[in-house]
C-alpha cells in the first residue's frame, strides 16, 4: 500500500506540473506560433500585423501598410447601427465611421458585431480599439476611454402615454423630475439621465434599470407602469412607423439639454493608449462634417441633419 | 395598438436563424467532446485521489460550477487579451490576440464548463460500479486499463447517460451566450435580425421554438441510447456475436 501511495504522489506531482506547465505555456506555446505567423506576414506583407505595437503607443511611423483597427458595435439600435436584410452592417454610425476611415489610408477598419456589453469589455482588453454604438459621454467613461469629437448631435424625446396629462407640461428636463422612467444600463439615454440626476440631485428623475426591449418599455409606458421613457428622436420616428404606438413623444428642448448636460452628443469611444488614433479620427471627422458627407449620411437616415457643428 | 405582435414573423424568421444552426452545432459538439474527455480525466483523478492534481481539479470544478457561464466567457475572451497586454508591456513583445478566431474562445470556455459538470457525473457513475467487480477483474489478471475499458466504462456509461444528456441540453442552451465573444450563432443572429426589425419578442419566440426542437431531438436520442445500453442481455449478446 505504501508503494502505491508513493506512486500516486509521483503521478500527481508530475501531472500537476504538466498541467501547470501547459497552462503557463499557453502564453509560451503561443509565442512561437504567433511569432512565426508574424514573421511570415512580415516577410510577405511587411508589418501588417504589427497593429498592436502601433496601438500601444510606440507609433511605427514608417509603417507603409495600413494598421488594422478593430471596431465593435452591438448591431442595434437601428438606424444608428444595424445589420440589414442582405446581411450587411449599416446605419448612420457605421456609414460615418467608414467615411472617416476613407480619409485615413494609414488604417484599415474591421468592424465586428458583438453583444453590447462586450464592446466595453473588448475596449478594456484592447481587443477592440473603437466602440461605435452612438455612445454618449459621462465622467466615468471619460476616465476609462478616450472620446473623439462629437459625431452626432442628439435630440431626445420623452415618450408618454397618449392619455397622460403630464405630457403637456413637459418642456425641459426639470419638468421630468420625480417621474418614473425605465432605461437600459450603459446606453446613451441612460447616461444622459444619470448625468442629469448627478447635476440635479434634488430634482432627480426615478430611473429603473432593465434589459427589457424598448418595445416592451414603450408598452409599459402605455400601460402606465412608468411615466415616460426617453429615446433618441430619430429612433422614435422609426419605432412609431413600425409599431404605431398609442403614445406621444415630447421633444426635450435641446438648449435646455445642453445647459443641463453640457454635452448631448454621441461619440466614438477609443480604448486607452490610442491617443494618436483619436487625433487622426478627429482630423478626418472634421473633414467629413465640413465637406457635407456627414450631412448626406444624416439626411439619408433621419431626414434631417444632426451633424455637430464646429463653432 | 396595431402590430404589437407579428406572429407571422415568428415563422418567417426561423429559416433565417437556421442558417446559423451549424455554428451552434459546431460549438456544441466540440465543447461536448472537450467536456467529456476533460471530465473523464478529472473524474479519474478524483477517484484515485491523486495528490496535488486532485486539489487542482477540485478547485477547478468548484470555480467553474460556482460561476455563471457568461462570466466564464468574459474571462476567457477578454481576460486573455488583458493578460497579453501586460505580457507585451513587460516583455516588449507584440502578440496580438485578434489573430485567434473568437469561436476558439467560446468553444474552450464552453468545453471547460461542460467538463466541470460532467466530471461529477462521470465520477459518480464510475463509483457506482461495485468494488467486487474490480477485484474480480484483478483476480482474473486484468491490468488497470483493461479493468477500466472492460468492466468500469460499459457500466458507468449506462449510469452516466441520462445525466450527460441533461448537461448536453444545458450546453446547447449555453451556446446562446457565445455572442459575448462575437460568435454569431442562432441567438446572436436573432438579436441582429431584431436590431433591424425592432422585433425582439418575435425573434425570441422563433429561438424558443428552435431550441425546443433541438432539445426534443437530443432527449429522443438519449432515450434511445439509454434503452440500447440498459438491457444487459443485449450487451451480452453483442459480446458473444
Amino acid at each position: 500500500m505504501k508503494r502505491d501511495r508513493l506512486k500516486k504522489a509521483i503521478v500527481g506531482v508530475l501531472g500537476a506540473a504538466t498541467i501547470l506547465g501547459a497552462l503557463s505555456g499557453c502564453s509560451n506555446s503561443q509565442k512561437p506560433a504567433e511569432t512565426t505567423t508574424a514573421k511570415a506576414s512580415e516577410e510577405s506583407k511587411k508589418e501588417e500585423t504589427s497593429s498592436v505595437a502601433a496601438q500601444s503607443g510606440s507609433e511605427t511611423t514608417a509603417a507603409a501598410e495600413p494598421v488594422t483597427i478593430y471596431a465593435a458595435t452591438g448591431g442595434s439600435p437601428k438606424p444608428f447601427t444595424f445589420v440589414d436584410s442582405s446581411n450587411q452592417l449599416t446605419g448612420h454610425n457605421i456609414e460615418l465611421i467608414k467615411a472617416i476611415f476613407d480619409r485615413l489610408p494609414q488604417y484599415k477598419l474591421e468592424i465586428e458585431v458583438t453583444d453590447f456589453p462586450s464592446i466595453f469589455a473588448g475596449l478594456d482588453s484592447d481587443r477592440y480599439q473603437i466602440g461605435v454604438n452612438n455612445f454618449a459621454k459621462n465622467e466615468k467613461r471619460k476616465e476609462k476611454y478616450l472620446f473623439t469629437d462629437p459625431i452626432f448631435a442628439n435630440e431626445y424625446v420623452a415618450i408618454f402615454a397618449k392619455d397622460n396629462k403630464k405630457a403637456e407640461s413637459i418642456n425641459t428636463w426639470e419638468d421630468l423630475s420625480g417621474l418614473k422612467t425605465i432605461s437600459q444600463s450603459g446606453i446613451n439615454i441612460t447616461t444622459a439621465l444619470e448625468n442629469y440626476n448627478a447635476a440635479n440631485p434634488q430634482k432627480a428623475i426615478n430611473i429603473e434599470y432593465s434589459d427589457e426591449d424598448l418595445v416592451l418599455q414603450i408598452q409599459d409606458v402605455e400601460a402606465g407602469k412608468y411615466d415616460f421613457v426617453l429615446m433618441d428622436k430619430p429612433m422614435f420616428e422609426y419605432y412609431e412607423k413600425e409599431f404605431n404606438f398609442n403614445v406621444t413623444g415630447v421633444s426635450i428642448s435641446s438648449d435646455v439639454a445642453k445647459d443641463l448636460m453640457e454635452e448631448p452628443y454621441s461619440y466614438l469611444i477609443v480604448s486607452k493608449g490610442n491617443e494618436k488614433l483619436v487625433e487622426d479620427l478627429n482630423q478626418a471627422l472634421k473633414e467629413v462634417i465640413e465637406d457635407g458627407t456627414s450631412k448626406e449620411i444624416n439626411l439619408k437616415w433621419f431626414g434631417s441633419d444632426y451633424s455637430p457643428s464646429y463653432k | 395598438m396595431s402590430k404589437i405582435f407579428d406572429w407571422q414573423l415568428v415563422f418567417t424568421e426561423i429559416p433565417l436563424l437556421l442558417k446559423y444552426l451549424p455554428v451552434t452545432i459546431q460549438l456544441t459538439l466540440i465543447a461536448l467532446i472537450i467536456g467529456w474527455v476533460a471530465g473523464l480525466f478529472i473524474a479519474i483523478v478524483k477517484i484515485h485521489r491523486i495528490p496535488v492534481l486532485q486539489q487542482l481539479c477540485t478547485l477547478f470544478v468548484s470555480v467553474v460550477r460556482g460561476t455563471p457561464i457568461i462570466v466564464q466567457l468574459y474571462l476567457t475572451y477578454f481576460g486573455i487579451p488583458i493578460f497579453l497586454k501586460y505580457y507585451n508591456f513587460y516583455n516588449g513583445t507584440s502578440y496580438n490576440v485578434n489573430g485567434i478566431p473568437p469561436i476558439i474562445f467560446a468553444i474552450v470556455a464552453l468545453g471547460l464548463n461542460q467538463s466541470a459538470f460532467d466530471s461529477e457525473t462521470i465520477r459518480a457513475a464510475i463509483q457506482s460500479v461495485e468494488k467486487g467487480q474490480v477485484e474480480a477483474a484483478k483476480s482474473l489478471g486484468m491490468n488497470g486499463l483493461q479493468i477500466f475499458y472492460r468492466v468500469l466504462l460499459p457500466q458507468a456509461v449506462t449510469v452516466a447517460i441520462p445525466s450527460l444528456g441533461n448537461s448536453l441540453i444545458g450546453l446547447v442552451k449555453g451556446t446562446s451566450l457565445a455572442f459575448t465573444c462575437s460568435v454569431v450563432e442562432i441567438t446572436a443572429q436573432g438579436k441582429i435580425l431584431a436590431g433591424n426589425s425592432y422585433r425582439y419578442f418575435e425573434v425570441y419566440c422563433s429561438l424558443a421554438i428552435i431550441y425546443w426542437v433541438i432539445t426534443i431531438f437530443i432527449e429522443r436520442l438519449f432515450t434511445y441510447i439509454e434503452k440500447k445500453m440498459s438491457v444487459p442481455e443485449q450487451i451480452a449478446e453483442k459480446k458473444e456475436a
